[in-house]
């Protein structure tokens, strides 16, 4: 890398470090929008954004973007084993995993309310 | 005998030694952390009660570690680009900001810590705070792990820097890709466990 060339990384690097502040303000922002109560609607743009602010990161602070074949093809290798793990919660029923003793607090440490789990 | 490809790149991988070293670590934590994740997301589908605790995190405290975790990167890289412009004290005083934010974080963590047990939320006392403690807890070993080596980096470590510079940038570079790597985890941590 040439002088001049690390001095246009530095303000990119600057650039991406404002944006992940903005984008990290608008995560907590859009955490109070209601979605009209759809759940798997509010997780997705979180999730979203937090994917633009992973991207960003891996991309330009950890130099993904300079393409090395080796690299890439690890972390394609990994990618592909990380969604099989996650997709492995999933080949449960969902109504089979719950806590043996859910305890819910109505205020903060008092009145432990118990909620029975068992089947 | 001497150990190649320190400073050149090994012509097959097109990656010095340490750099395909360090990935192939990263992709063993994406492993474990993704395990954790996965069961998050098990108990999350599986556990009606899981989110039933949520509310008790702090949100701003989480905010702030963040931001903190944020600057920390960017200086991170800043010391790393000061090497290759080949001024060291830059790279000093950018690492110092470095593990100064480092410090903070593990703060503002001990406050986050210290106000659960003091409400006695343990995580013991359900799934949700079970995966909250191990995940976050787990993510703060690294911050700590992080720490040491950058310690060494500009203590005792920074010998190299006047026998091989070439070599010594390259360890920066490599905790640099650590460092990235914690923060990237964060970066999801963050809404998962304090938003979603």
């Amino acid at each position: 890398m040439s002088h001049d060339n690390i001095k246009n990384h530095v303000k990119v690097y600057w650039n991406v470090f404002y944006a992940l502040l903005v984008l990290t303000v608008l995560t907590v922002v859009v955490s109070y929008f209601e979605f009209g109560g759809i759940t798997w609607l509010a997780v997705g743009v979180g999730l979203l954004i937090a994917g633009v602010k992973g991207y960003l990161v891996a991309s330009q602070f950890m130099h993904l973007n300079d393409n090395n074949p080796t690299i890439n093809w690890t972390l394609i290798l990994t990618v592909m084993f990380l969604l099989l793990l996650f997709a492995i919660p999933k080949l449960w029923e969902n109504d089979l995993v719950t806590s043996d003793t859910t305890v819910l607090f109505d205020e903060l440490g008092e009145d432990k309310v118990e909620h029975g789990g068992h089947h | 005998m001497q150990i190649p490809y320190n400073e050149e790149l090994r012509p097959d991988t097109g990656l010095y030694n340490a750099k395909l070293g360090i990935w192939l670590f990263l992709a063993s934590e994406v492993m474990l952390f993704g395990g954790l994740f996965s069961a998050y997301i098990l108990l999350r589908t599986g556990d009606p009660f899981f989110m039933n605790n949520q509310h008790h995190l702090s949100v701003p405290m989480a905010a702030l570690n963040t931001a903190i975790l944020i600057t920390s990167s960017v200086t991170m890289v800043m010391a790393w680009v000061s090497l290759k412009l080949d001024d060291l004290k830059k790279y000093k005083m950018y690492m110092m900001i470095t593990l100064l934010c480092s410090f903070a974080f593990l703060i503002v963590k001990y406050f986050e810590y210290s106000s659960k047990f003091e409400h006695h939320l343990y995580p013991s006392v359900d799934n949700f705070l079970g995966t909250y403690f191990t995940l976050t807890g787990l993510h703060g070993l690294h911050i700590i792990g992080g720490m040491a080596v950058m310690m060494y980096l500009v203590g005792p470590g920074i010998k190299m820097w006047d026998a091989n510079k070439e070599r010594y940038t390259n360890r920066a570079e490599v905790i640099g890709l650590y460092w990235h790597f914690v923060d990237l985890v964060w970066i999801f941590l963050f809404p998962a466990l304090y938003l979603l």
